[in-house]
């Protein structure tokens, strides 16, 4: 699960997946291969869909997501 | 004994007192009209700085220059040479630690019209150079160091100042500009020896003029390219942008979604380049949407 | 133009603000800015309905300001949770002390606060595992004029502030709520056993304790700079709390001393912001004021107010000084006063001459 404060933004150009920590400024860029995101239209945040257990275990080490 | 003077230079006012005459008469010529003697000004003041001689007998055989504002004192003393660059590097300081209702991006803003380009870049990369050459061929200047975006939009903020040059700009300058006023060398800055241009006429006229941001283009001189074009996908476009800003962590959210709006909307570029020419070309099709991508 | 005592006044009564010009909202600005209580004032004008008072052009400033304090309030719950965790494991209390304690608690005195340091209080004899542990993990110490270096780890016992080498957070650790120097030491243990409270996982004091340390720490340091800001954090802890407050506070000097400055801090709050005392509390402040001297008291009441050259009673720096003086004296005995004065004098003096950027350690060569 996304951590409170944490943008997460798929490029337009499928150049990667920001996730972006407001509250401490950490980003990090991820291969759109390792981790897709849907934007549904009723929600204003996209959902991840998937996520790479490999780069999940750095998301959740960086402080982006929870371990849920 | 000091004298004071405001810059009314959109959209800040600065009040600024100095214990240094030069100051005050490059100022005068850097910014014209919008220099005002303190009592005459009738607007808003938005911030106060002092360029002030050093304090006690080193003021007597061995002066400096102090900037000060409203109490804080960001900078080191520097020789007096230096003391009008560093009011005009004081005045940076002032904007990037205080205002936060503008995104502010560390780069120089050239427009066409009401379309910008960003052209975000360190110190060393030409940029001032290209950013001289540029506003007196075509280009206005929104700014050589800092472009003031609305959060929330693609919108950037004229904030029109001297270009500051460095070194051997400062004699390619003289010679493609000889009637356009150039500040005093301030000799040996951590910079090197700089100037400070006064800024186009065409620029400083429409300076209450925003324009949209349709470009993101990052410059690089290069003597040995003519000009090589590396288009960016957003990913790494986004990450330079937010590399060479100031205040978006301050922001929040709305700070990163600026920046991820501006990257998304922007065509966004490398470019390495020698020819300041071709370099306004490429720009010219940039702001057109000419730019085959 | 205003008085010191004007700008007082619309911390309590803001309403005065419908009849400003341009001009009088410049003012107030500058002022307001140098006294670090922008955002603080803008909170104040939107809890009474004043904010659309603000004309555009002030608007901004007092938005820029708030902009800050609400990132910086942000960061201090942060970094108080974090620190709470990874300290608490070599220390039996980590207790977070004056703005970051308000901002954690969301108490009244957060309004608007903004932050130089992050203050925390730890037991003394866990003070080299705590800094050792900061450096570990990117904490590192502040660049100070050697002097006072010295004087932090020599005299006062205490680490110098430290500084996180990405996030910029200053740390300023201590092991007692006024410096040992001065002799009159708290029981740290004793007062926090009894004086904290726990919110999410953060320990701060108590409300009455806060008020307690926040009067010892304005009227017993020799930095007078951020007076007002702090007349304001009393004023915010105390102006909305029963009577029972003030008794509790003074309960507190009872046991651990300070009745002096507690009582100061309620006489300076009831003629700067008209706070009603009850009745008990209003005897003893007039007793204990006879034991003071009217010198000391204006000296105080003028320190306590802001300070900025635009003020009809403005440009402070003598008396500024004065009330340095008075902080050194509470705090420490004589001989080491004595030094302490000295050497700060003779800077001053050698600054006086040579410049005041003589002692700091990138400068000396260029003397």
């Amino acid at each position: 699960m996304v951590k409170k404060g944490v943008i997460v933004y798929s490029f337009g150009d499928a150049s990667g997946v920001l996730f972006y920590n407001t509250y401490t400024d950490e980003s990090i860029i991820v291969d759109v291969s390792e981790c897709v995101v849907t934007h549904d239209t009723s929600s204003d945040y996209p959902t991840i869909k998937s996520v790479s257990e490999s780069i999940k275990s750095v998301l959740i080490s960086k402080g982006f997501l929870t371990s849920d | 004994m000091t004298s004071s003077f405001v810059l009314d230079c959109a959209p800040f006012a600065f009040n600024v007192e100095t214990s240094f005459s030069y100051v005050r008469d490059v100022a005068k010529c850097i910014y014209g009209n919008r220099f005002v003697e303190s009592t005459e000004f009738e607007g808003y003041v938005d911030y106060n700085v002092s360029v002030l001689n050093t304090t006690g007998l080193r003021r007597m055989f061995k002066p400096q220059a102090r900037f000060l504002s409203e109490g804080q004192e960001p900078f080191k003393p520097l020789d007096k040479s230096q003391g009008y660059a560093l009011l005009e590097w004081g005045l940076n300081w002032v904007v990037a630690t205080h205002e936060f209702s503008y995104v502010i991006v560390h780069s120089a803003v050239l427009a066409k019209g009401d379309k910008a380009v960003i052209l975000p870049a360190p110190s060393g990369s030409g940029k001032s150079t290209l950013t001289a050459y540029l506003s007196h061929h075509g280009w206005r200047l929104l700014s050589d160091e800092m472009a003031l975006i609305s959060p929330a939009t693609c919108r950037v903020t004229p904030f029109v100042r001297p270009v500051c040059l460095k070194n051997n700009a400062i004699e390619l300058v003289k010679a493609w500009f000889p009637d356009v006023y150039l500040s005093p060398v301030a000799p040996k800055t951590h910079k090197g020896d700089i100037v400070h241009m006064q800024p186009s006429v065409y620029s400083v006229s429409a300076s209450q003029e925003p324009a949209e941001v349709v470009g993101v283009v990052f410059p690089k001189y290069d003597p040995s390219c003519f000009l090589d074009i590396y288009q960016l996908d957003k990913a790494a476009c986004f990450k330079g942008l937010t590399h060479n800003a100031f205040n978006h962590n301050l922001m929040g959210e709305v700070g990163v979604r600026t920046m991820l709006d501006i990257v998304e909307k922007s065509a966004c570029f490398e470019i390495h380049y020698n020819d300041m020419n071709e370099v306004s070309a490429f720009l010219d099709e940039v702001v057109r949407g000419k730019v085959d991508v | 133009m205003f008085s010191a005592n004007d700008i007082a006044t619309l911390i309590v009564s803001p309403e005065h603000v419908e009849t400003f010009s341009l001009t009088d909202w410049n003012e107030l600005v500058f002022i307001l800015r140098k006294e670090k209580m922008l955002a603080r004032f803008y909170d104040i004008l939107e809890r009474a309905q004043l904010a659309t008072c603000v004309p555009p052009e002030a608007l901004r400033h007092f938005i820029n300001a708030r902009i800050v304090s609400r990132k910086q309030n942000e960061l201090a719950k942060k970094e108080a949770a974090e620190l709470s965790r990874a300290l608490g494991n070599m220390a039996d209390f980590v207790v977070f002390l004056k703005g970051v304690a308000y901002s954690v608690t969301d108490n009244a005195a957060s309004l608007g606060r903004v932050y130089s340091d992050i203050d925390l209080l730890v037991p003394k004899e866990t003070l080299v595992n705590v800094e050792q542990y900061l450096a570990v993990v990117g904490w590192k110490r502040k660049a100070l004029e050697d002097y006072d270096e010295m004087y932090y780890r020599k005299w006062a016992h205490e680490i110098p502030p430290m500084q996180h080498g990405s996030r910029g957070t200053v740390l300023d650790i201590h092991h007692n709520l006024v410096p040992i120097i001065s002799g009159r030491g708290i029981d740290t243990r004793a007062f926090v056993d009894e004086y904290s409270a726990t919110h999410d996982g953060v320990s701060v004091l108590t409300e009455s304790a806060m008020f307690f340390h926040s009067a010892i720490h304005l009227l017993f340091n020799e930095d007078m700079s951020s007076a007002f800001r702090d007349m304001t954090d009393l004023y915010l802890l105390s102006y909305s709390q029963p009577q029972e407050f003030y008794l509790d506070v003074l309960e507190i000097t009872e046991k651990h001393g300070f009745k002096k400055e507690c009582i100061l801090a309620f006489h300076l709050l009831s003629i700067h912001f008209n706070i009603k005392l009850p009745l008990s509390v209003e005897t003893s402040v007039n007793e204990e004021l006879k034991n003071i001297s009217i010198c000391e008291l204006k000296l105080l009441k003028r320190l306590t107010l802001p300070k900025h050259p635009l003020l009809a009673d403005g440009e402070l720096l003598f008396n500024q000084w004065l009330g340095e003086i008075r902080g050194h004296w509470m705090k420490m005995p004589l001989f080491v006063l004595t030094y302490h004065i000295t050497i700060k004098s003779c800077r001053t003096i050698i600054q006086s001459i040579f410049g005041k950027h003589v002692f700091l350690k990138s400068d000396r060569d260029r003397l």
